[in-house]
């Protein structure tokens, strides 16, 4: 069994030789990715193997989802809502709250790609969800023209938030780690 | 929505209760075939090992 070494980076610098091979994302990690980790709740992880070469990169941040009977809503955790308006009602209620780590950026190397990185990426983020007791892990999924990423996360269980006709280059999807009762 | 500073839409119509109801199987132990294929994802073998540094 081959091994990944998953490391918390403070800064992009580490990345200075990644190629992920989908221009926009590559572009982002080399010019932008190090202001975005500026805030602290961004956190960059870099995953390299036994040569200690990095094969993959991902970033994570916290949300919450609050169920408020008649939507759900999605909200990072700089926007704690204490309470939402009844859309039916037009009154004020308290809704259910369940916390997400969220995917904000993945991306494995194009020189490791169909080695299963990416899958055992998103099992490495279930068991740190799982550790912190987060029920569901959320993402925007990457979609244009060119390359999509919601297949990839189809295939390791997430399910669709929203259509994905509606025009926009990513899509809103979700993993529930909620351990099940077994009947 | 009052307190809710996000930029994405509130979740609803079919997705909303495709969530609310995925949640419920959950929890009650009702699941179906779907739950039971990502649960399988979700603890199959791994091929690395993950080593947390």
């Amino acid at each position: 069994m081959g091994k990944l070494n998953f490391r918390r980076e403070p800064s992009a610098k580490v990345l200075k030789d990644f190629q992920c091979g989908i221009k926009e994302m590559d572009m982002f990690i080399h010019l932008h990715l190090d202001e975005f980790l500026s805030d602290h709740k961004n956190q960059l992880f870099v995953v390299s193997n036994e040569d200690n070469v990095i094969v993959g990169m991902f970033v994570l941040s916290e949300g919450y989802f609050y169920d408020a009977n008649d939507t759900f809503i999605d909200a990072p955790v700089y926007g704690k809502p204490f309470a939402v308006l009844d859309q039916q009602t037009n009154r004020t209620k308290i809704a259910k709250r369940y916390s997400t780590v969220e995917i904000e950026y993945l991306a494995v190397s194009q020189a490791c790609r169909d080695q299963h990185i990416g899958t055992e990426i998103i099992l490495a983020i279930t068991d740190l969800a799982r550790s912190q007791h987060t029920p569901f892990i959320t993402v925007d999924a990457y979609v244009t023209i060119h390359y999509s990423a919601v297949l990839f996360y189809e295939k390791c269980g997430f399910m669709h938030l929203e259509n994905q006709d509606r025009g926009y280059d990513t899509m809103r999807m979700l993993l529930n780690i909620i351990p099940p009762i077994e009947k | 929505m009052l307190g809710v500073k996000s930029r994405r839409k509130p979740i609803s119509g079919e997705f909303a209760q495709n969530l609310r109801d995925q949640i419920r199987r959950y929890e009650t132990g009702q699941l179906n075939e779907e739950d039971r294929k990502r649960i399988a994802f979700l603890s199959q073998p791994r091929e690395y090992e993950a080593i947390w540094e």
